[in-house]
């Protein structure tokens, strides 16, 4: 049954770096972007990765958790609690940083679409610049890295 | 105007004391400007003593409404006195109940527990919550302050429920010859952007505008103090159901606010109460559903639930669609699919 688990957790794993990658990539494209109607596709193509995310995160931590239980890794060795435990905070920051800062972005764009003068290229330009893309590529980035450094060498 | 039809029967409820004296004179100046009629209403434990002085307050109380003349009628209600005027403003359809701070009969300020604080958090309808005066001599004297609004504040953080509340405040802010402040109440940007864009949908550019950054509940009271207003004007989001126990900004402004605040009733709303263009999230037999009714007055009644993951859509009132605040997608005033990453339409309840 282990290699089944393991087996989830690398579909997981897969999904989780496809579906993201949408977001990763828009979230890179977004920072260049002035253009309202280009703004709104880029945000309409990671939107759309949702689900896939979600679905392919609930593998990843099936897969993984059950593994852990599997081999007993859960009783004997740290590494895969202190793993876990920077996923989810890895999750709770996407959901109060980046998740917030897209949500402004989108209802900018949405004002925009409406007609007005309340979002020009000026906000356009200054919502755009705004370190959150480059912050969260680096906190994800770096929190994956050493999420791979504790499952390949197993340190503690 | 038109905003204004909504306040056309105005409660006030009386213990015959001259703090309520105050919000009764409240009810009949906004009765006066929006041309809507006041309901004089005192509550009543049981005993055949209350009844007669409520019925004794309520006579006096429709006297100096009649003076002033504005359309008015009475009524007494047995039991205690939050739920009863509550239920009462229900059985009537009320669109606005106006309450002195101090408790009807009960010397107890605005706080938990207290009448107005309980009637804010369970009126079917806008509640008005007018400031008595923390000293009892200023209700006392023989002529109480004359009521005027020379300046109103709206809060908005440009969401739906905001806007239609920051529509409601200008309209009554215009009515009565207030100044109107716009506040906001986040970071600079999102401010200058939506306050903006709230000033042009009002029609008025020119608006005063204030962002504000700190906990958006105290920071509003702040404002509200600092600009010296007599008005602020907040929706009603957050301030009944669960977030009720995690605290929300109506409950915070009002708890702390020096001056009058208005809480409009923009969650909790019935099919009923939408007016013709208008799309929002209202209540049906107990269900919170998707209302949209067209210009010439057919509704449409959808699912709220977005059709990729199930949250909540809001209506946006510029483009009249159906926005999902979650992921984008976004459906027109009927439900169809307009972006995705829904594919499908929203489940229609009826039409």
């Amino acid at each position: 049954m282990y290699n089944w688990w393991v087996f989830i957790h690398i579909v997981g794993v897969l999904g989780f770096v496809l579906a993201h990658g949408a977001s990763t990539w828009m979230a890179l494209a977004v920072r260049r972007e002035r253009e309202p109607e280009r703004l709104r596709t880029l945000l309409d193509l990671s939107a759309s990765a949702t689900m896939a995310f979600y679905v392919s995160t609930f593998l990843l931590l099936l897969g993984g958790v059950a593994a852990g239980f599997d081999g007993h890794w859960w009783s004997q060795q740290a590494w895969i609690s202190v793993a876990l435990g920077v996923f989810l905070a890895e999750m709770v920051f996407m959901w109060a940083v980046p998740r917030q800062y897209y949500r402004r972005l989108r209802r900018a764009m949405a004002i925009e679409q409406g007609g007005g003068t309340a979002v020009g290229p000026r906000e356009i330009e200054q919502l755009v610049q705004s370190p959150v893309p480059m912050l969260t590529l680096w906190v994800g980035t770096v929190g994956l890295l050493f999420i791979a450094y504790l499952m390949i060498l197993q340190p503690f | 105007m038109d905003d204004l039809l909504v306040f056309q029967t105005i409660l006030v409820g009386t213990d015959g004391s001259p703090t309520a004296r105050i919000a009764e004179d409240v009810a009949t100046m906004l009765a006066r400007a929006t041309g809507g009629q006041v309901l004089v209403v005192s509550a009543f434990d049981g005993n055949a003593d209350a009844k007669l002085t409520a019925e004794e307050a309520v006579k006096d109380a429709r006297s100096r409404v009649d003076v002033a003349g504005v359309d008015s009628w009475s009524e007494v209600v047995e039991g205690e006195p939050a739920a009863a005027l509550v239920k009462f403003a229900d059985h009537v359809n009320a669109e606005l109940i106006v309450i002195g701070d101090i408790g009807m009969g009960e010397a107890r300020r605005l706080r938990l527990g207290g009448v107005p604080d309980r009637i804010s958090h369970s009126a079917p309808c806008s509640v008005l919550i007018v400031r008595t005066g923390n000293d009892a001599r200023e209700a006392n004297a023989a002529e109480p302050r004359p009521v005027r609004y020379r300046s109103v504040l709206i809060a908005t953080d440009g969401s739906p429920t905001a806007s239609h509340a920051a529509h409601l405040g200008a309209a009554l802010g215009r009515a009565l010859g207030a100044s109107i402040t716009l506040a906001h109440v986040g970071d600079e940007l999102m401010g200058r952007i939506v306050l903006k864009d709230t000033a042009e949908r009002l029609g008025e550019p020119d608006l005063a505008q204030q962002i504000a950054d700190g906990e958006p509940g105290k920071t509003i009271a702040r404002l509200a103090d600092q600009l010296g207003t007599d008005l602020v004007v907040v929706g009603n989001k957050g301030i009944a159901g669960a977030r009720r126990v995690l605290g929300s900004v109506p409950n915070t402004v009002s708890h702390n606010a020096d001056c009058d605040v208005l809480i409009v009733h923009t969650v909790g709303r019935s099919l009923a109460d939408l007016t013709p263009g208008e799309g929002a999230i209202v209540e049906e037999k107990g269900q919170r559903v998707a209302g949209y009714r067209d210009p010439s007055g057919q509704l449409t009644v959808l699912s709220k639930k977005c059709t990729h993951l199930g949250c909540s859509v809001q209506w946006n009132p510029t483009l009249e669609t159906w926005d999902c605040p979650c992921h984008g997608s976004r459906f027109d005033a009927e439900g169809k699919v307009v972006n995705g990453p829904a594919q499908r339409d929203l489940d229609r309840i009826h039409a």
